[in-house]
């Protein structure tokens, strides 16, 4: 079991690429500026910058060498190890029965030549529960997953079958993937990219400021033509269609090959077109699993199935409400008709046929109208401050849309209970709903606020060592006897390993 | 909102109300050197120049001052709504004035247990409990150093020992 390598020499290339990827704009600056200086001798000639990129430029060379000669790494008395640095040694440890799960990524650069990164996540609650071992050859990349998942799984002795012999139990067809992308569209942010870059053109010798003017600065909507209405219809209906085209592209080239395949208690899942990602997931550290879907998704029943796990950096996404979720979404598109078959990958047993989701108060609407109407009243009073008192109408609408926003909120809160997992929902354009199993809940806390008390609720938090959660706007005995319900079934669901040994 | 019976809950070293105040005093120096300062700024600066009436540096007076009070109020409210219950099989710790809340952490959870104190909480003899589990930690302020170790001790059952 023990072995010692170091990483691939063409590390050193890959390191090269992303330095200058790192600096290409300056560079391209100084080429812009060598160029303009060209053919004019009384251009001032100071090569200052010049020689500053190829110093820096010198010192990365010698900095990714000395890197490569120094790392070290490999398994010794069951532990995993990375030797590196130079003038600040470091030697990271990690015993093989803490890794929580170990991913290989094949980005473009390394992919074109041969090379393989490994992610490896220890689940600590603080910073640097990530090692990244970057890189290897694609052949040693399988390699080094297979030896430390014997570790990981603590099934010494048995042989790991490689993703691609095994049989998919999870498989997304291309079509799905078109439909993923159709349900958004990238219109809004590339016409605001576009005006943006358009604006700023003057920089690069581009009178696009001078084109916006001709185009827009003198269109006057009571003198236009219908031809005038048409052109500008169709122009609009052309960004959306690209928008569209845009989303479903970067949609399919992301998830392309989507495919989830069972090994001992491990899920491997291995997708991406350009960028290559295999990530294992040790099913019973799945802390969490939340289904997500947007309003124009729900319309046609795809939703997203994401998963937390102990790992604070085992996906690249991380979210306001400290969410460690793996790579965006787990499952990027899952028909509702198969969600309990996902869902059971993930939390064996679960049926969501008996779900029965119960509401909050009925009070929640007029709770969360009060808490949302100070915003809308500001915009309001913005309104009437900026363009005067015959606006005075935007305080009423502000008042409405509060009451509306409320009225949905609270229509759409509710939690339930499958055997020992707990269901939270929450979410008004994004729905949210958690399966939280009572063994990996690690607190419950009952809070209530002064308006809250006005109306005699409660809220429940909790939290996983995935995620944070509550369930907002609980009638107060409602809310008691949830919290005591909660607490009860938290205690007597035994020990919570955080390295799942 | 309470979940402890009177049984159960611990409350806090009266003296810690003696620290909340010092760090409050300390806050509130801040909060009127911010509103003196910025009163008498303006004062000097704005009011001649605009020919303003207003009362600036009254205004921060009386500010700094509200503060300073309001938070000396809360520092006795605050004590009074704190408490903490060490279960057979969890702790639940209670406090807030405004935003009032009920924790409960199971003690199988527990990963670690800190005990911290500070120059001003040695010298009034009390130290700070942290809890952590691996989602979160919690703090418990105000326990006597002494009692402190025996709970966590106690929180860590008898292998720690």
């Amino acid at each position: 079991m023990n072995f010692e390598r170091r990483i691939h020499p063409l590390t050193m290339v890959v390191g090269l690429v992303h330095t200058i990827q790192r600096f290409i704009f300056l560079i391209g600056v100084l080429i812009f500026n060598r160029v303009s200086r060209m053919g004019d001798p009384g251009a001032e000639q100071n090569n200052v910058f010049e020689f500053m990129v190829l110093g820096f430029g010198a010192l990365s060379v010698v900095g990714l060498f000395v890197n490569y000669m120094v790392t070290r790494f490999g398994v010794e008395n069951n532990q995993f190890y990375l030797r590196s640095g130079w003038l600040q040694k470091k030697d990271r440890r990690i015993p093989l029965d803490r890794i929580q799960s170990v991913d290989i990524q094949r980005d473009l650069i390394p992919r074109l030549l041969g090379l393989s990164a490994i992610k490896i996540d220890t689940g600590a609650h603080e910073h640097g529960s990530e090692v990244r071992l970057q890189y290897v050859s694609a052949e040693d990349a399988d390699e080094i997953v297979r030896r430390l998942s014997k570790g990981t799984s603590n099934t010494t002795g048995v042989e790991f079958q490689p993703p691609s012999e095994a049989r998919p139990i999870w498989k997304t067809s291309l079509q799905e993937l078109l439909t993923a992308g159709a349900t958004e569209n990238r219109a809004l942010v590339m016409s605001f990219a576009a005006l943006g870059f358009i604006w700023e053109s003057e920089r690069f010798g581009i009178k696009g400021q001078a084109i916006l003017e001709k185009v827009f600065g003198n269109f006057d909507p009571a003198k236009a033509t219908q031809q005038t209405w048409v052109a500008g219809g169709l122009m609009a209906f052309a960004v959306l269609i690209v928008g569209w085209i845009v989303s479903m592209g970067s949609t399919v080239i992301k998830w392309y090959g989507f495919k989830i395949v069972s090994d001992q208690g491990k899920l491997i899942r291995s997708f991406g077109l350009l960028n290559e990602h295999r990530t294992t997931l040790v099913v019973r550290r799945v802390q969490t699993v939340e289904l997500r879907s947007s309003l124009i998704r729900r319309l046609i029943g795809l939703w997203e199935v994401h998963v937390q796990t102990a790992g604070q950096k085992l996906g690249e996404e991380k979210d306001g409400e400290g969410r460690h979720a793996v790579t965006g979404a787990f499952v990027p598109i899952v028909d509702r008709e198969e969600l309990p078959i996902c869902i059971n990958m993930l939390l064996p047993g679960f049926d969501l046929a008996r779900l029965r989701f119960e509401k909050t108060s009925s009070k929640m609407a007029l709770r969360v109208a009060i808490a949302s109407a100070w915003f809308w009243l500001a915009v309001a009073g913005g309104v009437v401050a900026s363009f005067g008192p015959k606006y005075a109408w935007t305080f009423a609408v502000a008042i409405l849309l509060s009451g509306l926003l409320g009225f949905w909120r609270s229509r759409v809160c509710s939690y339930g209970r499958v055997r020992d997992v707990f269901v939270a929902r929450d979410g008004m354009s994004m729905l949210r709903t958690g399966l939280i199993p009572d063994s990996k809940l690690q607190s419950v806390t009952l809070r209530s606020d002064p308006i809250d008390r006005l109306f005699g609720l409660v809220s429940i938090g909790f939290t996983t060592a995935g995620m944070k959660g509550h369930v907002s706007c609980l009638d107060k005995e409602k809310g008691y006897a949830l919290y005591e319900d909660l607490c009860t079934r938290m205690n007597a669901s035994g020990d919570w390993h955080p390295d799942g040994v | 909102m309470t979940t402890l019976s009177h049984d159960i809950a611990r409350k806090l070293h009266p003296d810690v109300r003696k620290l909340w105040r010092i760090n409050n005093f300390i806050s509130g120096l801040f909060w009127a050197a911010l509103f003196v300062g910025g009163g008498f700024a303006t004062e000097r600066m704005l009011k001649s120049e605009l020919q303003l009436k207003f009362p600036f540096l009254l205004v921060g007076l009386i500010l700094a001052l509200v503060i300073f009070l309001l938070g000396q109020l809360y520092v006795e409210t605050g004590y009074n709504n704190w408490r903490f219950g060490i279960m057979p099989d969890e702790i639940r710790v209670e406090h807030g004035v405004m935003w009032k809340s009920a924790k409960s952490i199971p003690r199988q959870r527990i990963q670690h247990i800190d005990v911290t104190s500070g120059p001003w909480q040695r010298k009034f003899g009390i130290s700070e409990l942290h809890v952590y589990t691996a989602a979160d930690h919690t703090r418990i302020p105000g326990i006597p150093t002494a009692d402190a170790e025996q709970l966590r001790k106690e929180l860590l059952g008898k292998d720690e020992l």
